[in-house]
Parts: structure tokens; sequence; C-alpha cells
């Protein structure tokens, strides 16, 4: 394992230390100074929760030579980054890119320059927990997050993140907000896509094989509801079945009666939905809605 | 008649003399006395990301300063004697288990430890059962599995330590969703919407 974190971390590109610390008091001017092709930049700490160290480019690994992070310090590629329980830090890349560094993580800034009009980033996580968000700018933004088995590259994207297990190898990278993430699992070469909402582990499944399994609703007993009571079940079942069906809703309409051709259950025979009103800027599509009710105002 | 007799006894002879031969050495457990003193002198960060990442099978030792870092974020204390009376003084540990600081420490009565700090009582048989010992500790690993927090290996295998450290960080996580300690979620969003949007 060790060996794996290792090689992980030997990834790391040592550049030529960036350019001078930036102001902690009004940092905006420094943030945004546009860097030359080519020329390396350094992250800045915005935001130090507990006990957080970091260890500069070209320093020997000792225990003494890790540094506490505090707001404010420049961090250049190459530079290691350590968190303790109940810790965090939060870093800025430039003035559109903000990285999350979670609890009990080991991250490294393996690479930050700019080429051409592009920010390159390059994240090394050792194991842990990592997240980012990337504002659109005047520079396109090309970020990855890598661990020791599978890499996370960016496309344009508000929080997303990876968190890799060195113990088990198991690493799950999400989306939460909006944009596009490609995940790479090195292993084996298989290729996901995640939208937001969605997350893939190291089974690599796609989207629609993941969301299955962790979507479970429990119907105890088929045969023995009405089409209401399963279609409530479906949509607010707690998994819990019988113990809580539908969550404490109920269904509309009156008892059927029990014995033949009845079920003892509730059905929505009698019931008559009342005038849809549509939800303010909805729009009204010429070729139809879709059997959605929706009706253009007279 | 008496020739297949006489094989039958050698037979029988044999499988008791292996058995009993097999016996204590199944039951006895791997010492690191080394690695356990060398786990008492680090400092926390380099106990934490340096010594447990690198070593095959975490001992008593490594295991106790852990569940108190991981109880309280922070461990002042300086020998196991002291770490092992507070853990068993808060009910953390059992002392029924007679563990010893150099030995190698199963994965179950790590879970259990966890399943303690995190305040987790389990199931129907975990509180009838694992309460007053029998199961306990296999109860308590099918407890973390259950909630995501350990796989489904046995109980009664040595833990590594990249899984401890795995498992320090999911359950401190665990600790602060539950606002065991005050604890604002890492948010990203909120800091890239203040960033300056960039010029024309």
């Amino acid at each position: 394992m060790r060996r794996t974190v290792a090689t992980c971390l030997s990834l790391v590109l040592i550049l030529a230390v960036g350019p001078a610390a930036l102001g902690q008091s009004d940092p905006a001017p420094e943030a945004t100074r546009p860097a030359a092709d080519g020329e390396p930049m350094a992250a800045r700490v915005i935001r130090v929760t507990g006990n957080v160290s970091h260890l500069p480019p070209g320093a020997a690994d000792a225990p003494e030579a890790w540094k506490p992070a505090g707001v404010g310090d420049s961090l250049p590629p190459g530079t290691k980054i350590r968190t303790r329980l109940r810790s965090s830090v939060v870093l800025q890349f430039g003035d559109d890119t903000v990285v999350g560094i979670d609890r009990v993580t080991l991250a490294a800034i393996e690479d930050f320059h700019r080429s051409g009009d592009t920010k390159r980033m390059k994240i090394g996580l050792g194991y842990g927990t990592v997240r980012a968000a990337v504002r659109e700018a005047t520079l396109r933004s090309d970020m990855t997050i890598e661990s020791p088995t599978a890499t996370l590259s960016k496309r344009g994207t508000i929080d997303f993140g990876m968190h890799y297990e060195a113990g088990t190898g198991q690493f799950t990278i999400f989306l939460n907000e909006e944009g596009l993430v490609e995940a790479l699992k090195f292993l084996t070469g298989e290729r996901r896509t995640v939208r937001p909402g969605e997350f893939v582990t190291a089974a690599m499944l796609r989207w629609v094989d993941t969301a299955q399994r962790i979507r479970f609703t429990s119907i105890q007993d088929r045969f023995g509801v009405t089409e209401g009571e399963f279609a409530l079940e479906v949509r607010s079942g707690t998994g819990l079945g019988g113990v809580a069906p539908g969550s404490g809703a109920g269904t509309y309409g009156g008892v059927r009666p029990a014995g033949a051709g009845g079920t003892g259950g509730t059905d929505l025979s009698n019931y008559r939905p009342g005038p849809i009103s549509p939800p303010t800027g909805a729009l009204y599509r010429p070729e139809g809605n879709f059997g959605t009710g929706l009706v253009p105002p007279q | 008649m008496a020739r297949g007799l006489m094989t039958r006894r050698m037979i029988w002879l044999s499988a008791l003399a292996m058995t009993a031969s097999a016996l204590p050495a199944g039951c006895s457990r791997t010492v690191r006395t080394a690695q356990a003193d060398r786990a008492e002198q680090l400092d926390e960060d380099t106990f934490l990301h340096e010594h447990l990442p690198a070593q095959p099978m975490v001992t008593t030792a490594e295991a106790y300063r852990a569940m108190i870092l991981l109880a309280d974020g922070r461990d002042e204390c300086r020998i196991f004697d002291q770490r092992a009376a507070m853990l068993v003084d808060r009910g953390i540990t059992r002392p029924d288990w007679r563990l010893q600081r150099d030995e190698c420490i199963d994965r179950g009565s790590v879970a259990w430890m966890v399943c303690r700090i995190l305040d987790i009582d389990g199931g129907v048989n975990m509180r009838l059962l694992g309460s007053w010992g029998p199961g306990d500790r296999r109860y308590a690993v099918r407890e973390l599995y259950y909630r995501q927090l350990l796989d489904s290996t046995p109980a009664y295998r040595y833990m590594s330590g990249a899984e401890l450290v795995d498992l320090l960080g999911k359950a401190d996580a665990y600790l602060a969703e539950r606002g065991r300690y005050p604890a604002a979620p890492l948010d990203v969003v909120g800091p890239v919407a203040q960033t300056r949007p960039a010029g024309p």
C-alpha cells in the first residue's frame, strides 16, 4: 500500500516555486494576476479547520518539515497536504477554482500552470476525499484528480470530487451540482461519464445500473394491493414496507368493499383530479405538453 | 479383521495428534513489539499518515491510540496503560478480551470499539447477545458493514493500518454528520461563488 501511495506521490511534478505569496487581506488582485504561458502558479489557502499541514516541494519527508497550514499560505505545485480527523482545508486555484481537502486525507498539488488559454491543475490523492468547484472564466480550466487506481477528469463543473480508500482500493467519484465529469479506472481502462447527481464506484457500473441498486422499493404483497396503493408505495415507500407504508401518506378514494371483486384495500375509482394549476414560469410548447395536463391560458 | 481395526485406530490417533498439535498454533497471536513501541513515540500526524498506512497488521497499542483520536479528536495519553484505562472507563473496550499491547488486533475488536464511539447499538441480535458477550465483535463488523463503514471480511481477521485509516475517516464523517462535534460541512460551492468574476 505504501508503495502505491509512494508511486502516486512520486508523480508530483516538482516545478519551480511559484510567484510571491499572495496577500491575505486583499488577495483578489494577486489571485487574478494573469500568469505567463507555462509559468507555474500557486494555490492559496482560504479556509482551515482543525489541524492541516503541508510539505513544501523538494523538502525531505521528515516530521519537522511539515508546516501547519494557515489562511493565506501559498502552495506551489509539488506541495503535499494532509489533514487530521475533524480537519479540512479549502484552497483557491486562480480566480475560478476552489478545491476542498476533507478529513483524514493525504493529497498533493501535482501540477498547476497556464498553458495557452488553458489553466491546468492536477491533484494527486493518496487517500481520503477531495472536492472541487470550477466557475466558468476567461481561461479554460483543465483539472484532474488522480489516485492510485482511478483518475477523474473535470469538464467545467461545480462540486465534484473523489473519495479513495487506500486499504481496499475502493473509490467513489461524484458530481453534485452541475457540469460533466469523466472517470477513468487505471486497472481496466474503463471510462464512465458522471452527470449531476450521479456517482460511480470502483465497480464502474453505468448510472442506470447503479441507480437500480440504490433505489429500493419494498412491496410487501404485490397481489394484495390496489394500483393506487402500489403507486403510492413506489412513490413514497421508505423501504420499511408494512412498518411504515407510504411513509404515513394515504391513498385517495373510498374503501373497496370486501368480498368477491374486492381486496379490502383502497382504490382510485372515485378519485377525480382537480384542475391543474401550472407552475410559475411554465412553458407551453406548440407541439403539445406530452400529457402533463398543462393547457395554455386563454 | 483385527488388522483393519488396528489401521482404523492408527488413523484416528494420527488425526487426534494432528488436531492437538494444531490447537496451540491456531490460538497463538502475532506479536509486533517494535511496531507498538514506535507508534507510541510518534506525533499524531506522523502516526496517522505515515506509520499506520504502512502497517500490514495493527497492534492493540495502535488501535487504542486511533480510537482515542476518533473519540476525542486528540490523544493526550503518553503510554498504553493510560489509553487502556481510559477506554475501559468509558466502555469503549472490554477488559474481558484481554487484549495485549503488542499483539495484533482483529477487525471485530476494532469494529466493536468504533460502534461504542459512534453510539451504534445495532439490531436485535447485537443487543440481546452482543451486549453481554456472545458474537459481540462479529455483530459489530456486520453493523459497520451495513452502514458502509467497513467491508464484510471476517471479524477474526487482522486489520491492516490502511484499513484502519479508511475506517477512521468514515467514522469521523459519521460523527460530524450527526452533530457529535461542531463541524461545518466542507463547502466548495460557496467559496467559488464568491470568487471574483473574470473581466471582459
